[in-house]
């Protein structure tokens, strides 16, 4: 009889501990792929992916399928990892691009372009047709202390799921847009010490202060907040980095479209570069100089800065530079886990490993293609996308 | 011929004076066919007991006294009047005072005027509560005031003075302001917020700003008085949201500086439904346009969706039904109506335009059901609220009638 009872008591914890768990948990998903790149541990042929709660559980030839596990048999596709967006202004455009620029003081350190980020917005929507999972969300180009950036991922109901980071370092301006011919400063010498102002002012005040904008400033002046700086051309390359140095900023490049030129200087510093080639704008000879940054042992990671432009330039900014000579590794990975290291969220994305968040894209060729289309997106283990059936 | 006009007009003023009068001082029953009391369950063949203008009585079975003036609406359908949580403002002059952008001090009690026309057609609507609020171009605009459509001074009509601090969030403050461009900054429209983004920071610093005010002893701004006071929850905030993305950003900032808010406007309500339930926000619906496409200056409010309410409540979102200052969407009678066709529960429609907006302007315990104790403010109709056909026969304000069809 106290057997029985027994039993019964442990029957019903046993029931009571797992119930939650099973009612918690989505089904596990196994993906039976032809070739899984996992940019961190090279090429899989004929491999399998299995995601439990949105995480991958498994990569591997033959891994361990759970029982009751979706099985998605995709022998002729490709995987690779969700594409990271280095800088853009996604989902801002409600009525008029102007949401990203708040120009009536130069300084606006305390902006949050998360305030002004709709992620049910038709480029939302055709950004992860393409293949892009997370981005950078960036505040613009014309006021020299912009604001502060945010990293989320293109999918997810409620904002708590689709915030990577809320502030994600703050963003300079030290392009010829930052000028304007009424409010200062009204020429780059003057652009110039606004900003070396604004960044003594945060350093040298106290841990007391109350003024927000300060707050955001002291940390940057820290070197606590990363700083994304937006250059074009060589003298405002070599300004950034000036003004790094003097500061002790940690800082990325942004743009950089002539950073070639000073690659040694930008290597020596450990500066990474967000390059954005602007296909619309330029050659696509101009992708040689990813060729060069590379090549000097710079980290590269690419912005598509979409709206501006089109958003598939993401993969195609990567496969044209492969044409002009970046070896196919190193594309590959500047879509990705190169990406995803320079913005400080590879412990979450960038690559197809164990523990990671299932954001993965699934083409019909290789990823370096251009050829190859998208057929499938998945984040965080949800498929969101599904290309029609062929 | 002439005579006999002027005669039968002399006869029937004196016959509405005497009436006034009369219910003015004594007693007014009222014999309805049925009651809707909106608190509790409907009253059919009841009466209704005023007395020096509040309720004195609701139910079957009571003994008119005498010398009482008695309305006959035994035919008829009797409920409180409606409650408008965001009225056509009944002013004069403009709803900001633009030169600047933070004015919390900016009282609409001061700009009301009690001879406007608004006013006339409220009452001719069945409105007898009305929530003016500032206007939308100032980020913090000021103070609403509750008033009733009856009175010759603004003091008789106030109800609750100070009622909620209004707030524009999106691009309603936004338009107008300019940057500088090819000229110097002159004109004092050269001024953030021109993004939601510098909408967002502003609010942030305005309340870190209050706070810093109440954490000090200083005590002379007035604008921070009226700040701090509504961070601490003494003075309701009203946000005026349309998208999805800014009525996020409104509970964002929300829980960052904890207050409690009631969103006005929500056009795209429907599409975060869940998460204005969860944070327990009430919602002023409004305005539903039959003509959204003519709906330029409002651009992001043209897309209408009638479903909105139903979706809302469904969710668990305490709804109301307002005009929000739009003229052509102030019969609520009609607005509710739609309201239910499109997947509001009758129950809920009806108390969306009387009892839930009282509540969310904290004048529930005097306007917004029948019950004993609260104000005369009734509605006769021919018929059910919520058809069509059925017509407003007499209005009355503090147990004086205001409307009445001959």
């Amino acid at each position: 009889m106290k057997r029985t009872l027994l039993l019964i008591v442990v029957l019903l914890l046993l029931v009571l501990c797992r119930w939650p768990w099973a009612a918690d948990c989505p089904q596990p998903l196994a993906i039976k792929a032809g070739k899984i790149w996992t940019v961190t541990n090279g090429v899989i042929e004929n491999g399998v992916i299995v995601i439990t709660n949105g995480k991958i559980d498994a990569v591997g030839k033959n891994p361990c399928v759970p029982e009751g596990a979706k099985i998605l048999e995709m022998p002729d596709t490709n995987v690779m990892p969700g594409l990271i967006d280095g800088h853009c202004h996604l989902g801002l455009a409600l009525d008029i691009l102007a949401e990203i620029e708040e120009t009536v003081s130069a300084v606006t350190a305390e902006m949050q372009i998360l305030d002004a980020f709709n992620p049910a917005a038709d480029d939302v929507k055709k950004a992860l047709r393409s293949g892009v999972t997370t981005v950078l969300l960036a505040p613009g180009y014309k006021n020299p202390i912009a604001g502060q950036t945010a990293i989320v991922k293109l999918c997810g109901a409620r904002t708590d799921d689709w915030v990577l980071r809320r502030n994600a370092g703050v963003k300079f301006s030290l392009g010829n847009e930052a000028l304007m011919s009424d409010r200062r400063p009204t020429s780059r010498p003057g652009l110039l010490t606004l900003i070396r102002e604004e960044l003594t002012r945060g350093k040298n005040c106290g841990g007391d202060t109350f003024d927000p904008r300060v707050q955001i400033l002291k940390r940057v002046a820290e070197g606590e907040l990363p700083v994304y700086i937006s250059v074009h051309t060589v003298d405002e390359t070599v300004a950034a980095m000036q003004i790094v140095d003097e500061c002790a900023l940690k800082a990325t490049l942004v743009g950089a479209e002539q950073g070639d030129e000073v690659a040694t200087m930008i290597a020596e510093r450990n500066i990474p570069v967000i390059y954005a080639p602007l296909l619309r704008f330029s050659k696509d000879k101009d992708l040689k100089r990813v060729v060069g940054m590379a090549g000097a042992g710079i980290k590269i990671a690419f912005a598509s800065t979409a709206p501006l432009t089109d958003l598939r330039d993401l993969r195609t900014s990567a496969i044209i530079a492969a044409k002009y000579g970046l070896s196919p590794e190193v594309a590959l990975k500047s879509l990705t886990i190169h990406a995803a290291e320079i913005l400080g969220i590879a412990e979450r994305v960038g690559s197809i490993e164990i523990g990671k968040d299932a954001d993965l894209v699934i083409l019909n060729g290789s990823p370096l293609e251009l050829t190859s289309r998208v057929e499938m997106v998945i984040v965080n283990g949800t498929i969101v996308y599904q290309g029609e059936e062929k | 011929m002439r005579g006999y006009v002027f005669l039968l007009t002399l006869l029937s003023l004196s016959l509405t004076a005497t009436t006034a009068l009369h219910g003015q001082e004594g007693i007014v029953a009222i014999k309805a066919g049925k009651v809707l009391t909106l608190s509790g369950a409907p009253v059919t063949n009841g009466v209704v007991l005023i007395e020096n203008g509040k309720i004195a009585d609701i139910g079957t079975g009571i003994a008119i006294p005498e010398g009482a003036s008695v309305i006959d609406a035994s035919k008829s359908v009797v409920m409180p009047g409606l409650v408008d949580a965001s009225a056509v403002p009944a002013v004069r002059g403009d709803l900001n005072e633009q030169s600047s952008e933070i004015t919390p001090s900016f009282r609409m009690s001061s700009a009301i005027d009690p001879q406007s026309k608004v006013l006339k057609r409220a009452v001719q609507t069945g409105l007898t509560t009305l929530y003016i609020s500032p206007g939308r171009r100032n980020l913090i605009g000021g103070l609403g005031v509750v008033v009733k459509p009856a009175g010759k001074t603004a003091a008789e009509m106030i109800i609750k003075d100070d009622a909620a601090l209004a707030i524009a969030m999106g691009s309603s403050s936004t338009v107008g302001n300019r940057t500088p461009r090819y000229q110097p900054p002159t004109s004092f429209y050269y001024r953030r917020p021109t993004t939601r983004m510098a909408v967002a920071w502003m609010l942030r610093k305005s309340f870190f700003d209050a706070r810093q005010y109440a954490a000090s002893h200083e005590k002379e701004d007035p604008d921070m008085e009226i700040l701090s006071a509504a961070l601490k929850g003494e003075i309701p905030i009203r946000v005026t949201v349309r998208r999805a993305i800014d009525i996020r950003t409104a509970l964002r900032i929300a829980d960052e500086y904890e207050f409690p808010l009631v969103m006005v406007g929500c056009v795209e309500g429907y599409k975060v439904a869940e998460e204005i339930a969860e944070k327990r926000a009430p919602v002023v619906l409004g305005p539903f346009y039959y003509h959204a496409r003519d709906r330029g200056r409002y651009y992001e409010g043209r897309e209408v969706n009638w479903n909105n309410a139903g979706i809302l409540v469904k969710a668990g979102v305490k709804v109301a039904l307002a005009s929000n200052a739009e003229s052509q969407s102030d019969d609520l009678l009609t607005v509710a109506t739609v309201a239910v066709r499109h997947g509001m529960p009758r129950d809920e429609a009806l108390k969306a335009i009387t009892l839930t907006p009282a509540e969310i302007l904290g004048v529930a315990d005097r306007v917004g059901s029948l019950e004993k104790g609260k104000d005369a403010d009734i509605l006769i109709l021919s018929g059910d609220p919520l058809v069509p056909t059925s017509r407003i026969e007499r209005v009355l304000v503090n147990g004086k009638t205001v409307y009445q069809v001959d």
